[in-house]
């Protein structure tokens, strides 16, 4: 099971902050450090649960567990707004 | 028929438009203006006023605009280069007015332009725009910089438009700024030079038409003014309120922007804020301090 960026979204970085427009609902969101990164690991394509673990804990110090949990609660969160959905 | 330059666009013009500089007969046209009678669409309300009238709007499928402004003209907008007006009133300098505001802008949204509802001022070799909240202080803080050296681009609407690396420019309107009667004194403008204006009350306008140039000029600054109540410091505008408060400052109909053309004006946005400085900044709490932090400005982006 893979997650991608929908087409319902577009995103911009501007002084190192990420932010997102749902341009069919009109709904702007922010990202956090660690929510940026998940974003920009998945702009470069479809992405596994494990491959966007793996880029989270490459920069950041946290235990698999809890990173997976984290992960699957922001996409859970990305996909309620159409900005992410599940392929395959 | 009359010929003008405005926006970087020649326009031929059944009306007469007393604000927009004049110019030669051209064979290339940009923009038609023409008087006619056509059929409007149901309109919806927006949040513009102009006068105290309510502009009413539609949009067809195929991008042709339209704008209501009742006892005053109703204007369609087709393809960026032709703008027909049925007039509702005898009055010209009321039908020059409301032309070369909203129902012009309608023009430029349709060739692309990103649009603010600001003020811009060239200073050294750098367009500073000025937007913000009606009464944030747009066109003040506008003569203040061009008493202190600067020159006029535009008044209420700008146009910016992005080179092919992404770069953003400001495209010179025309040459009129329109400044309230207590700026004029407190900015100690020569009223000899000022024209009285007959929309609202207690307005001037300052023409420099003979000196009026149109190159378009590379923008640097945004400043995003805001009244001066919550003593915090001027900050560089957080990435979110680079695209909400340009939604915020768009000065046509929203009703434009729905999907893909939000889309794109999200984009431009961001062109504008990778491109230049964008802040939020309060105005100056009186004229002493506003001509202050003008000539400050101005002799630091002159000195070299």
């Amino acid at each position: 099971m893979k997650y991608q960026l929908t087409s319902d979204q577009i995103s911009s970085k501007v002084a190192g902050e990420t932010v997102i427009l749902n341009h069919t609902k009109g709904a702007y969101y922010g990202m956090d450090e660690v929510g940026a990164l998940v974003w920009d690991t998945l702009e470069k394509g479809p992405q596994t649960i494990e491959d966007l673990c793996e880029a989270v804990s490459g920069e950041y110090e946290v235990d698999l567990e809890t990173c997976k949990g984290d992960i699957d609660g922001l996409l859970q969160d990305l996909i309620s707004e159409k900005l992410v959905e599940v392929i395959g | 028929m009359h010929f003008y330059k405005a926006f970087g666009l020649s326009i031929h013009s059944e009306l007469e438009l007393t604000e927009l500089c004049q110019d030669h007969e051209t064979q290339t046209q940009d923009l038609r203006i023409v008087v006619s009678n056509f059929s409007i669409p149901p309109l919806s309300e927006t949040h513009i006023y102009r006068r105290k009238i309510r502009a009413l709007f539609a949009v067809d499928d195929a991008g042709v605009a339209y704008l209501n402004w009742e006892g005053v003209a109703n204007f369609k907008a087709s393809n960026g280069n032709l703008l027909e007006v049925d007039p509702l009133t005898d009055d010209p300098e009321l039908l020059s007015l409301f032309t070369v505001s909203e129902a012009i802008g309608l023009i430029l949204y349709q060739l692309n332009f990103f649009l603010l509802h600001a003020s811009a001022v060239k200073i050294g070799n750098g367009a500073w725009c000025f937007t913000g909240e009606p009464g944030a202080g747009k066109s003040t803080t506008a003569a203040a910089f061009i008493k202190a050296g600067g020159t006029l681009l535009s008044d209420d609407l700008t146009a910016i438009s992005f080179g092919a690396d992404g770069a953003a420019f400001v495209v010179p309107a025309y040459p009129q700024l329109k400044i309230w009667d207590n700026t004029v004194s407190g900015l100690n403008y020569n009223r000899a030079n000022l024209t009285p204006v007959t929309e609202g009350v207690n307005k001037f306008a300052y023409q420099p038409k003979e000196d009026f140039r149109h190159e378009k000029i590379r923008l640097k600054q945004v400043l995003f003014l805001h009244k001066n109540v919550s003593g915090e410091p001027d900050a560089p505008l957080p990435p979110m309120s680079v695209a909400t408060e340009s939604l915020a400052n768009f000065p046509l109909p929203l009703g434009l922007l729905e999907g893909q053309a939000l889309k794109e004006h999200f984009e431009d946005s961001f062109k504008c804020a990778k491109s230049a400085e964008m802040w939020t900044k309060e105005r100056p709490e009186d004229f002493g301090k506003l001509e202050e932090w003008a000539r400050e400005v101005f002799e630091k982006e002159t000195q070299d």
